[in-house]
């Protein structure tokens, strides 16, 4: 009889861990859409341009447009990128720009950039748009094509996929001299 | 899961403690506590942690075997009011636990069973609403009620004192079976005090 205890004991505690870790219900209030081309970027000189514009009331491909500020309560969205600067040796270097100006939106710059688009006067378009100024060198931006809302916790969360404009596979590879 | 794990642990080392003084004096079939047939419990894990009433009865039918009941009810308005806005899917405002209980141990003072139960359990989802206002869509969260039976099983463990009043720790699991939306389990975890008759 001992036996057949800790046999039952052992498959129930079993089935106890297997129970928590299979069923933790967790609810992601997120609406995520695709719609391409809404990244820019462009290298001119010695000067990087970043921009993303996008209507708050954004055609996705259904029948009916989304309506990102009232889906997401958020003035604004963000996307991530990162930039990199070859070396004497060839080697490919996170490189943190200083000379960075947003001329509509922001930005947070830590190792890689936060790109923030803020919704305008009009409530209308959400905006960015970033000149980055560079010494010569060799550089690679490499941009994550995914803009999110910012601020949303209470609400749904946005996602929408996107490509860049400018970039193959979102990478661009550009001299400044 | 780290309140699970912590009662886990906790129920263990009383059974061991159970396992090491199944031949104590005390613990003999003449025991008194056999004559009581009836225990009322309240569960003061689930009224502390989670703000639920959770009240059992239970009915020994033999030195074995029992039946008995588990009323839950959830009563918190501050988790209700933050269901919309938390990341958690579902929330259960009532369970009605009927079980059969088979205790493992002949002690009649300190025991551990395994337990069967089903749980009738129901409560509210979430799920997101796609609106629109005429000229575009938007999403919204909403939340919608929910009804289930699970079954499921259980360990645990009861020390008697002054031969009526009773501490049952309880910890098991069980699987909802008929509705999608509801939590795919539900955990069956209590401590209870209560006192026998």
């Amino acid at each position: 009889m001992k036996k057949y205890i800790h046999y039952l004991t052992i498959a129930i505690i079993t089935l106890l861990f297997t129970g928590c870790t299979e069923s933790d219900d967790e609810f992601f209030a997120t609406k995520a859409v695709t719609v391409n081309n809404k990244i820019e970027v462009s290298a001119s000189g010695n000067v990087l341009n970043v921009s993303c514009n996008f209507d708050r009331i954004l055609n996705y491909g259904s029948d009916a447009p989304l309506d990102l500020f009232l889906t997401t309560t958020a003035r604004a969205f963000f996307f991530n990128y990162s930039m990199q600067k070859r070396n004497a040796s060839g080697t490919w270097e996170n490189y943190i720009p200083t000379t960075i100006t947003a001329t509509k939106g922001d930005n947070f710059v830590g190792s890689y950039i936060s790109g923030i688009q803020q919704l305008d006067a009009l409530d209308t378009t959400y905006e960015y748009n970033t000149d980055i100024t560079l010494s010569p060198g060799q550089y690679r931006v490499v941009v994550e094509p995914r803009i999110v809302s910012l601020d949303s916790q209470d609400v749904v969360t946005v996602i929408i996929n996107t490509t860049t404009v400018g970039a193959v596979n979102n990478i661009l590879e550009f001299t400044v001299n | 899961m780290k309140r699970i794990s912590c009662l886990l642990g906790l129920f263990l080392s009383l059974s061991a403690f159970a396992q090491s003084n199944v031949s104590s004096a005390t613990d003999t079939i003449t025991s008194p506590i056999f004559s009581k047939k009836n225990e009322i419990k309240v569960d003061v894990l689930n009224l502390i942690g989670n703000g639920r009433l959770g009240i059992s009865y239970e009915r020994f039918l033999n030195k074995d075997f029992s039946v008995g009941i588990t009323g839950l009810a959830f009563n918190k308005s501050n988790k209700k009011e933050d269901f919309l806005k938390d990341d958690t899917r579902t929330m259960i405002e009532y369970q009605v636990i009927p079980y059969v209980r088979y205790a493992m141990s002949k002690s009649a003072t300190n025991l551990y069973y395994l337990e069967a139960f089903s749980n009738i359990n129901g409560g509210q989802y979430k799920e997101l609403k796609t609106l629109n206002n005429g000229a575009a869509d938007y999403v919204v969260v909403t939340k919608k009620d929910y009804n289930d039976i699970a079954l499921g099983a259980a360990v645990g463990y009861k020390l008697y004192f002054k031969e009526s009043f009773v501490i049952d720790l309880t910890v098991g699991i069980g699987k909802n079976l008929f509705n999608s939306d509801s939590p795919s389990t539900v955990s069956r975890l209590g401590l209870n005090l209560g006192y026998r008759f």
